[in-house]
């Protein structure tokens, strides 16, 4: 389990770092387009920066599911077969 | 954010002294704040400007990188020291700026952290936060920008 | 990729088209590029008899449009052909990361751009690289985006008498070049 918390925490700074917020303000299930005011290219930087920390390729489909930071983590751990 | 404190006057820019695409500061804004200052910018969008007669033809629109000369104007004019960019931590243009419009550009400026995130944290300089409006309140530009201490050093 | 070439697939004239050649060019994956720098300039047309040589450095607004050009060639010749610009199509620089300064660019200096683009996702490109001047890194760049967007959700009405001016095309030879790119 630590190495999802890592992981889970590893993606919290990279959506903060995104969103330009603070890595405590963010929290588990704080939308962000609500909570934080991202807009539709904030969640594609998301994505991209996915790709590019976890090499984990998000298809843009999924785009709409990416809507905090608890359904994002799950919609990576899918992707990268983490759980199992 | 004119807080409590009076409103300092705007003064006109003075020319500027290095090599520039174009003068991108009109009028200057100046109020300390803090350890730093909140330098308000603004600029008018000159449609017979000679650089918006290639960007682009038949329609002038304000190229985004003009937001940085913009804001290395400012900050080169508001703050001592004449600081130089090393820096731009986060830029992003949400609407255009086309000819005849005018762009506010309000930076923060904060001495920056020890051990902030820079690149180079320990020499001096400034950490500034700015937004772009246009006159009619749309939000042009949102950038975050690490500028060094300047003064000849 | 030379002069003429550059100048049919980027919208930017004289003198905001800043790239002089494309001096090698993997479609879709990495572009080098070159933009020579003279003290003729307009950028330094101003400058009097006390300017010193820090007064020359080339300005950094003008560095990263030269860079973001190159990008755009670099995406542009990459994409499908049923996805290059069009007049229905517009490409945008929408924003940057963490573009780093570490020297200067003057009169005499080639500046070379080495470009890679990162990721393409929704019709939004990221891009990643260096310039140079000589044997000197004068800059990195972690990211520049640019969009490709329906020109309709672009196009929003600016006040004022140039309001008509955002539906208005650009005069172009191509279609494939028609696109308008808003910086």
């Amino acid at each position: 389990m630590s190495g999802d918390n890592e992981r889970y925490e590893q993606l919290r700074e990279i959506i903060a770092e995104v969103l330009e917020i603070e890595t405590d303000e963010l929290t588990d299930t704080g939308d962000f387009a609500e909570e934080y005011q991202a807009d539709s290219l904030r969640a594609i930087e998301i994505l991209a920066r996915i790709d590019k920390e976890f090499k984990v390729e998000i298809p843009q489909s999924e785009l709409p599911e990416l809507r905090n930071l608890k359904a994002t983590y799950d919609a990576v751990a899918r992707h990268a077969g983490w759980q199992d | 954010m004119t807080a409590t404190t009076a409103a300092p006057a705007w003064r006109p820019a003075a020319p500027v002294p290095c090599a520039a695409p174009l003068p991108a500061v009109d009028r200057l804004r100046v109020a300390p704040r803090a350890d730093g200052w909140t330098v308000t910018a603004r600029v008018a969008v000159d449609p017979r400007d000679p650089n918006l007669a290639g960007h682009f033809p038949g329609q002038p629109i304000y190229p985004g990188v003009f937001v940085v000369e913009t804001l290395c104007q400012a900050m080169a004019q508001a703050v001592p020291g004449t600081p130089r960019l090393r820096a731009v931590t986060s830029i992003r243009f949400l609407a255009a700026l086309l000819g005849g419009d005018e762009m506010e550009l309000t930076l923060d400026v904060d001495p920056a952290a020890p051990a902030a995130g820079a690149a180079s944290p320990t020499e001096p300089g400034w950490t500034v936060r700015g937004t772009g409006r246009r006159h009619d309140g749309t939000v042009t530009a949102q950038l975050r920008a690490v500028f060094d201490a300047g003064a000849g050093a | 990729m030379n002069a003429a070439e550059i100048r049919a697939a980027l919208p930017q004239r004289h003198p905001l088209l800043l790239v002089d050649r494309v001096t090698s060019l993997e479609p879709g994956v990495a572009i080098e590029t070159v933009k020579a720098i003279t003290a003729t300039e307009p950028c330094y047309a101003h400058l009097g008899d006390d300017a010193t040589v820090e007064d020359y450095a080339y300005p950094a607004s003008l560095l990263i449009e030269s860079f973001g050009q190159s990008a755009a060639l670099l995406w542009l010749d990459g994409s499908a052909p049923s996805h290059r610009l069009t007049d229905d199509a517009l490409l945008l620089f929408v924003g940057a990361r963490e573009y780093t300064v570490e020297g200067r660019a003057y009169p005499g200096d080639v500046v070379r751009h080495v470009v890679r683009l990162e990721r393409v996702v929704a019709d939004t490109a990221f891009a990643t690289g260096e310039s140079w001047a000589g044997e000197r890194r004068i800059a990195t760049v972690g990211s520049l985006i640019a969009a490709r967007r329906p020109r309709a959700t672009v196009a929003e009405p600016a006040p004022g008498p140039t309001g008509t001016g955002a539906d208005r095309t650009i005069p172009a030879n191509t279609s494939a070049q028609g696109g308008r790119h808003v910086r």
